[in-house]
């Protein structure tokens, strides 16, 4: 790395160098063109006038930079918000704040967070207050510093929010946010994940953060199976639907209007539409027979689901109000769980009997170019990366009575068909669902005879659990 | 009288070669005489056996085709196929051969009888089969993947002076917290399993790109290649996987910042 930044410096000098020696011949050529006839000065003029247009051309800047190691995490210190009003209630809405913002930092799954008591014990309201250097050193060993004031003024919480890069005294500052919102706890935590996001999707290389995203999935809390919503970090959990029967798979469509859910009525097991906008069912035509498993496409203009019309479940496709359906497998064996490839929106994996155990499979969104995944045990319930590079899945590679080992969560690249397991004996895991940053899963996880709603990083670290009390099948918004 | 008697007439021997003589030259000289007068008639008139000697000297002209002439035909067609200037010759009748009888003491001769091939049983005609179709490739190619490439541990930068890259312009300077943030993406991306092991460690190519307003890479180029192909590729295979590197600062004007990024083989792990 030394090596390469001397030859970057010397990059640079030349740069330079070339910069001062183009003026130089400006400044004679000036010299020169008083003294000289008017054809003469036109052609000089528009040579200098394509040197000049040549020089701006070239006037982006120049960055050398590279990789041996692989990537290190961002050393990140979220300071504790300094309060700067006298209101009653600051003191409480500031605790859930920088609680909740070094949470989602925390959670982001980029950041290497210094702890709360390696910080230097100021907590500075404005950039003036800020002593990079005390953050730089030991034992913080900050790279980077968010910090800022939280006051409460007349029922409205006021943030100032920085993010100061701890290792550029001179050029330090790369974000400055102000928030405002009527004093509460839920803006309080609203407000905290949206600097979150802010800091995340300008560190995070323009993936936007995931702290404003919530999780949709079934939860047997009141004697039926409702869709039930919380935030991705377990916050603010509650029920979406008040159907009084058993609901199944919800699937958010990606404009975060609607939920797509699987639901037992009269007639069986159909489709049903609930609009989070209006708070109540909206019609969706769900093909006869038992209907199950939906899944949206990524521009939210198609579903696919699977449907059983004469008696052996196949996946169809429709348009999102039901409408042009499309039978795309006729394979003996039930296939089911669909799941689109959001990137290209070209792609279905699904998981599919046709061998007897469920494997998963892929194929073009038209049916065709058929293709295993997976080749033995027991695979179930795939979901494709936001970008479409890999397809998790729940698998039980070994089944069978006596079997070793248990359901895990894997994830499969798409391109190359290696598989990673990323849980490893902790019950019996189901159900994964993607973030929209490609960083986490959220999956189901029955131990001990309960099942609850889990997530983790989509390498399997930094597992954790989001509720408690029987819930299941969860599915992650799509922003 | 007295001196010729009847009897010596009669005995008297007769000259009859003369006469004889004389008959054949007379007949000689007759055939003689048509024959040249054939000879001659046929050299004066042998040529105009059928001849019209009198249309000598007329012109013919022959018509190889009539169809393009819009002339009317001297023989216009006649709507009869049948009627024909030329009849054809009727074919003879086949003449009509009797069997002789056979003698009524005669023994019929056995003919010999050629052997009776077995004729082959016409196979019962079954209905045409549905071709059933390819079986489905019910194996898949996977396997395990190698450990993720996870960050894991921190590279502390201890001196607060010390930026990770250091840049033609200020941009490094300013910001340095970009510069991390496209090395940490195309390092991301950077899969080892694709350089080939028998890369030496150390090995490193130089890959050219710039960086759009919106943060999007683009004209992605091999600025100085390593003796890997396999590192070449993969290093580049790096920077193309990466949407977006976040928009670039608002601090920074210009339209596009330019990257020389290098990738170096750590080594077979």
């Amino acid at each position: 790395m030394k090596a390469a930044n001397e030859g970057a410096r010397s990059g640079y000098r030349c740069n330079r160098g070339a910069f001062l020696s183009f003026k130089l011949k400006k400044a004679q050529g000036m010299r020169a063109f008083k003294g000289i006839s008017l054809p003469h000065s036109r052609s000089i003029f528009f040579i200098l006038l394509l040197l000049s247009l040549e020089w701006q051309a070239g006037a982006q800047d120049w960055v050398r930079t590279g990789t041996n190691l692989g990537a290190a995490r961002i050393r990140l210190a979220a300071a504790d918000f300094n309060p700067s009003s006298g209101d009653p209630q600051t003191p409480a809405l500031k605790t859930t704040f920088d609680t909740t913002l070094y949470s989602d930092l925390n959670n982001a799954g980029i950041f290497d967070m210094v702890s709360k008591s390696m910080a230097p014990p100021v907590t500075p309201a404005s950039p003036q207050q800020m002593n990079l250097a005390a953050w730089a050193a030991a034992p913080a060993n900050a790279a980077m510093v968010a910090f800022g004031s939280f006051a409460v003024n007349g029922g409205q919480i006021a943030v100032y929010g920085w993010l100061f890069d701890a290792k550029n005294p001179e050029s330090p500052q790369i974000l400055g946010k102000q928030y405002n919102e009527a004093a509460s706890q839920d803006n309080a935590r609203l407000i905290a994940h949206r600097f979150a996001d802010e800091i995340i999707t300008r560190l995070g290389g323009g993936i936007p953060g995931i702290a404003e995203t919530h999780i949709y999935f079934v939860a047997a809390r009141g004697g039926n199976k409702e869709i039930w919503q919380m935030d991705y970090d377990g916050q603010g959990q509650h029920a979406v639907t008040h159907l009084g029967t058993i609901s199944l798979s919800p699937r958010v469509s990606p404009s975060n209007d609607r939920i797509a859910f699987a639901s037992l009525g009269k007639q069986g097991w159909s489709i049903r539409m609930f609009s989070l906008v209006l708070g109540r069912p909206v019609s969706f035509n769900s093909p006869v027979g038992n209907t199950l498993s939906p899944a949206w496409s990524s521009d939210g203009a198609k579903l696919a689901f699977s449907a059983a019309r004469n008696g052996d479940p196949e996946i169809f496709t429709s348009d999102a109000s039901g409408g042009n359906l499309k039978q795309i497998t006729t394979f003996k064996g039930p296939d089911v769980s669909p799941t689109w490839n959001p990137k290209t929106n070209a792609q279905i994996a699904w998981c599919s009997g046709r061998t007897g155990l469920p494997q998963i499979y892929m194929m073009d969104s038209d049916g065709t170019s058929v293709q295993r995944l997976t080749d033995g045990g027991y695979a179930t319930s795939p979901s494709w990366s936001p970008n479409g590079q890999f397809v998790a899945f729940a698998w039980n590679r070994k089944y069978g009575p006596g079997a070793p080992g248990g359901q895990d969560i894997y994830i499969m690249d798409i391109a190359s068909k290696r598989w990673t397991q990323l849980t490893h004996d902790e019950g019996r895991q189901d159900f994964p669902s993607w973030s929209p940053d490609g960083r986490h899963i959220v999956f189901q996880r029955e131990k001990g005879g309960a099942s609850e709603i889990w997530t983790m990083l989509s390498d399997g670290t930094e597992q954790h659990r989001l509720t408690q009390g029987g819930n299941s099948m969860p599915n992650w918004s799509w922003k | 009288m007295a001196g010729f008697t009847s009897e010596d007439l009669l005995d008297q021997p007769e000259g009859l070669a003369s006469p004889f003589a004389q008959s054949f030259l007379l007949h000689g000289l007759i055939v003689g005489v048509l024959f040249g007068y054939a000879y001659v008639h046929n050299m004066l008139h042998g040529s105009e056996w059928g001849a019209n000697a009198f249309q000598q000297g007329a012109i013919q002209a022959t018509l190889v085709s009539t169809a393009a002439l819009p002339l009317p035909q001297d023989h216009p067609p006649t709507d009869n196929v049948l009627a024909t200037e030329t009849p054809s010759v009727a074919p003879a009748l086949e003449e009509q051969k009797t069997e002789p009888l056979p003698l009524p003491d005669a023994v019929p001769i056995p003919e010999k009888q050629a052997p009776v091939k077995p004729q082959p049983k016409p196979e019962p005609k079954t209905p045409p089969q549905h071709q059933p179709p390819p079986k489905p490739q019910n194996k898949a190619n996977y396997g395990e993947a190698a450990p993720a490439n996870v960050p894991r541990s921190t590279a502390a930068n201890n001196s607060a002076n010390s930026p990770n890259a250091v840049t033609g312009g200020d941009f490094g300077a300013r910001f340095g917290w970009y510069v991390d943030v496209i090395k940490r993406k195309v390092a991301q991306d950077w899969y080892l399993q694709e350089v080939d092991p028998s890369t030496p460690a150390g090995a490193t190519v130089y890959v050219q790109f710039t960086v759009g307003r919106d943060g999007s890479p683009g004209t992605v180029s091999l600025a100085t290649p390593s003796s890997s192909a396999s590192l070449n590729s993969s290093c580049l295979h790096a920077v193309q996987r990466v949407d977006t590197f976040g928009p670039l600062p608002a601090g920074y004007n210009e339209s596009n910042l330019n990257v020389l990024y290098h990738c170096t083989y750590p080594g077979a792990r």
